[in-house]
């Protein structure tokens, strides 16, 4: 740094008259003298050769890894990575398409239907009657583009509304122009009624980039005209799931929208469009954000890309009194909850509007933890309306997906009831609570083994940020040869204490061996996919203290089973 | 209105009538005037009366019929014209009409950012850390001319980032003494090269639109409040024939309001192979370039170049012949990625590039890129940024 740059950095000082010396002006000349510094300080840019590019750190901030098989599925296999354009289990991918992320299910759908037209007529009907059932919005286009290459349904009605978005690209591709030559007086796109929008929204992406263009014309337009306005907001709610690349500059335009609703509506729209710089365009949109509630829409719109900083917030939104601002955080934290906010959005339910509940309902569904099993079923016997119910069933069934994943399969309701807290819990809540773990390793060793598990239980609920009454009760399960049970808890003990769990030998061997027990059998069963997750999430443990034949027993089933499956 | 105004115009316009000489051409008739009307001092609008089956149809630039800017339009008329006029308002469409005025240099906000300036040397940019300037900070935040709106909200990235040299350049700018005058332009040729949404001190930014003169060569700059509401701001990219322009005349970036105009969606190939024509071809033509445009207007000069690269590396790194790249900006990273994203499929055979100077060094920020369409082969304009 120059003395001409301190001085700009300190301001004027003592030594003004020696600069302005230097400088050539009068000492008393404020505005010559100012000018004089600025002139030596602001000189031509330098030419540097630079490095390459990199895109800022905070875009990396993707879903952790340390969680099970969803975490780690990768859309696209790469060196060492599990990618889903290898898997070829038809009932892996399934769960996928009803439990994995937009993007997992998206990819998900496309191996199925490649795996399906090379299968007999059998499985490709299974595929078809598992993705019948499916209601997705985001998914609407794909399922059926999916089923229709299974050949299985008649899906005429499909193929016709193909053949009509076609006719009608064409058609505007011819009346674009004419509508900038004057000859039509109104925007052929502000001239369509809400269902043929719908239809061509959908369909976008075999758009021509002149129809593209034109369109992202019109939602720039801020033209007070009432015909506009509607037209403009009906077109971003059309395109909000097609996630095309094209429109993502206009979108990211529009975040800076002086109209709450259009910022809003283009953030939905960006978030579906799975590349880097839409990512980039919400970041920057939620770093300016100031409103609670937009910055969780935002924040929902960053999970959808994997971005896990808004995390926090969002949690932080939950617990708002604005209750629209903690309806948004609802319906944001779904993609990236974690097992730790499982809790938080049981306790909201029931708490709020029919529209928090359907909200933590989705989220519950999104997060797949094996509690919320018992929680929707408690929830679809009461009498809420049938969307609530949909919403229910579609968790439900999300949820079962995702444990199928976890190798949590077929796990009773009655292993996973307490819920869980990182509250701190008093010194003689945990002290009784200890006793309590004691007395029941005892029991369970005598053989009693039920009495044992209703203490552990009591032990828990006394003590809930406490992770020896989980261990021990996956110890008791394991020692009845319920792997699967004993994986739930043993994950319940990691999420509470992972430390504790993987310095306590005892623990940490019992988990490890539940781990590989339960990737035997799934692996036997086929499942080979789910097996190789469940390795690497019990290898992703800190397993020093896990005696050397388990440890390599473990390394060697993963390394058989990647071998087998070639990556 | 008054009446003496009124006394001028008619007498200018029978003036004006009697020197063009009686016409020779065809059967002439006026179907459209725009009037430009001052409503208040500062406040400017623009009111287009198209005359339809004897009905004059009279509108502002937001579309409205009934706006104060309207009736005064209305009122000069009616005062005007010999004899009574029937001026209804009618359900069409509003006409065609540009964005905002240029921004005017008036002195009082331009004395804001001078203050601003003499305040960042008093008391340093320590000082203005503090808190020192927030004062003048403050005055300039609420300046209503885009310029000294755009050049506070580059001042206070140059304060947050503690960039001496991008201080000194913009406070450098607006303490030496400019002359930015208004003239009109006549039969423009426009290329849209690049669109972008800038920080401004107004609430919502800025909207600028880059517009090429296939002509010159030179690149305009027309730019509205974001949180206005102008009528259309059409597509990306597009050419505009201009029936008459005023440009104000900053010496390092001109900056247009189209009056009369269409505007068409077809990019001609010439256009494009036009805009390749005009490009950069080496870094030091292309940092050249910027460093004549920051010489010549330092305070509010963001200069807009067209590179042309030899070839590409991976990194993002566009090089000329010489293999010099040009530094892209980490400023939006939004816009560098989405260029790599296309790059990634399709190799941009031209960039179209904001300076964006950062402590002293070259830097730029990519607009909209050029690239060959798969299918087709024909070139066609990207547009990066957001």
């Amino acid at each position: 740094m120059t003395d001409l740059e301190r001085r700009l950095r300190e301001g004027t000082g003592a030594d003004d008259a020696e600069i302005a010396r230097a400088l050539s002006v009068p000492a008393n000349d404020e505005l010559g003298f100012a000018r004089a510094l600025l002139t030596a300080i602001a000189r031509d840019p330098r030419r540097e050769d630079p490095g390459p590019w990199k895109a800022p750190e905070e875009l990396a901030a993707r879903a952790p890894v340390e969680g099970g098989f969803l975490h780690r599925l990768h859309v696209a296999s790469g060196e060492g990575e599990r990618g889903i354009d290898r898997i070829g289990d038809v009932q892996t991918l399934l769960a996928v398409v009803r439990g994995g992320s937009l993007r997992q299910r998206r990819a998900a759908l496309g191996r199925l239907a490649v795996l399906g037209e090379e299968s007999e007529h059998a499985i490709r009907t299974r595929i078809d009657d598992a993705l019948a059932s499916l209601r997705d919005e985001d998914l609407a286009l794909d399922l059926g583009r999916a089923r229709a290459r299974l050949g299985i349904a008649d899906l005429a009605e499909l193929a016709a509304e193909d053949a009509l978005a076609t006719e009608t690209f064409s058609r505007l591709e011819a009346e674009i122009p004419r509508y900038y030559e004057g000859e039509l007086e109104r925007d052929p796109l502000c001239v369509l009624d809400a269902e043929t929008r719908a239809l061509l929204g959908s369909r976008l992406r075999s758009a021509s980039d002149r129809v593209v263009a034109h369109l992202t014309a019109l939602l720039e337009a801020s033209s007070a005209a009432d015909d506009v306005r509607g037209a403009r907001a009906a077109w971003l709610a059309a395109i909000r799931t097609v996630g095309d690349p094209r429109l993502g500059a206009t979108l990211g335009a529009l975040l800076g929208s002086s109209e709450r609703s259009v910022s809003l509506d283009a953030a939905r729209a960006l978030g579906r469009i799975d590349t880097a710089s839409a990512h980039a365009s919400l970041a920057e949109a939620f770093r300016r954000s100031n409103t609670p509630a937009d910055r969780a829409v935002l924040g929902g719109m960053l999970g959808l890309h994997g971005d896990v900083t808004v995390l926090p917030e969002l949690r932080e939104t939950m617990r708002a009194e604005d209750p629209r601002a903690r309806l948004a955080a609802v319906e944001a934290i779904g993609p990236i909850a974690t097992s730790e906010d499982f809790e938080p959005l049981a306790s909201l339910l029931g708490t709020g509007s029919l529209a928090l509940d359907r909200a933590l309902v989705r989220s519950l569904g999104w997060l797949g933890d094996a509690r919320a099993v018992r929680l929707l079923r408690g929830l679809r016997t009461t009498d809420r309306g049938p969307a609530l119910a949909v919403d229910i069933d579609d968790a439900l069934r999300a949820v079962r997906a995702q444990m199928e994943l976890r190798g949590e399969r077929d796990v009773p309701e009655g292993a996973i009831t307490p819920v869980i807290s990182r509250a701190a819990s008093p010194w003689w809540a945990r002290t009784i609570a200890a006793l309590h773990v004691a007395i029941a390793e005892l029991e369970a060793r005598i053989g009693m083994q039920a009495r044992a598990l209703r203490r552990l239980d009591r032990a828990i609920v006394r003590a809930r940020d406490l992770a020896s009454p989980w261990v021990a009760k996956g110890r008791i399960f394991e020692a009845r040869g319920s792997s699967a049970e004993a994986l739930v808890v043993f994950r319940r003990a990691i999420e509470i204490d992972r430390a504790f769990v993987e310095r306590t030998p005892h623990a940490v061997r019992a988990v490890a061996r539940a781990f590989l027990r339960r990737a035997e059998a799934t692996s036997r069963e086929g499942r080979r996919d789910v097996a190789q997750g469940l390795l690497d999430e019990a290898l992703s443990l800190d397993l020093g203290r896990v005696p050397l034949p388990l440890r390599q027993a473990l390394s060697r089933e993963r390394e058989k089973l990647a071998h087998e499956e070639g990556t | 209105m008054s009446a003496s105004s009124l006394r001028a115009w008619r007498a200018a316009l029978a003036s004006l009538a009697r020197d063009a000489g009686p016409l020779r051409v065809g059967e002439p008739s006026v179907t459209r005037l725009v009037l430009d009307v001052e409503v208040e001092p500062g406040v400017r609008a623009l009111v287009t009366l198209s005359l339809h089956d004897g009905t004059i149809v009279a509108v502002d630039e937001r579309g409205e019929q009934g706006s104060s800017a309207v009736r005064a339009a209305l009122g000069w008329l009616e005062g005007l014209a010999d004899r009574e006029a029937s001026i209804v308002r009618s359900d069409r469409p509003a006409a065609r009409t540009s964005l905002a005025p240029p921004a005017s240099s008036s002195a009082r906000t331009h004395d804001v950012a001078r203050e601003t300036a003499l305040s960042l040397v008093r008391s340093g940019l320590a000082g203005a850390r503090r808190g020192a300037m927030d004062d003048a900070l403050r005055r300039a935040r609420a300046a209503t001319d885009l310029r000294v709106a755009r050049w506070t909200a580059r001042f206070e990235a140059a304060i947050a980032v503690e960039d001496v040299h991008l201080l000194a350049q913009l406070a450098r700018g607006v303490l030496q003494p400019t002359s930015a005058p208004i003239a009109s332009r006549v039969d423009l040729r426009l290329l849209e090269i690049a669109r972008e949404h800038v920080d401004g001190g107004v609430p919502r930014g800025i909207v600028r639109r880059h517009l090429l003169d296939l002509a010159s060569g030179v690149i305009f700059v027309e730019e509205h409040d974001a949180s206005s509401v102008p009528g259309s701001i059409g597509p990306m990219p597009r050419t505009l024939e201009v029936g008459l322009a005023e440009v104000l005349e900053d010496p390092g970036q001109p900056v247009l309001r189209a009056l009369q105009y269409t505007t068409s969606p077809v990019v001609a190939p010439e256009a494009i192979a036009r805009m390749t024509e005009l490009a950069a071809r080496d870094r030091d033509t292309l940092a050249g370039r910027v460093e004549a445009q920051l010489r010549a207007s330092p305070a509010f000069a963001e200069p807009i170049v067209l590179f042309s690269p030899a070839r590409w590396e991976p990194g993002l790194r566009a090089l000329d012949a010489d293999d010099r790249a040009v530094p892209l900006s980490d400023e939006e990273p939004a816009a560098c990625l989405r260029l790599a994203e296309i790059a990634a499929d399709r190799t941009p055979s031209l960039l179209v590039l904001r300076a964006a100077p950062r402590r002293g060094v070259h830097a730029f920020v990519p607009l909209s890129c050029v690239v060959e369409d798969a299918s087709t082969g024909a070139a066609s304009i990207v547009r990066l940024r957001g």
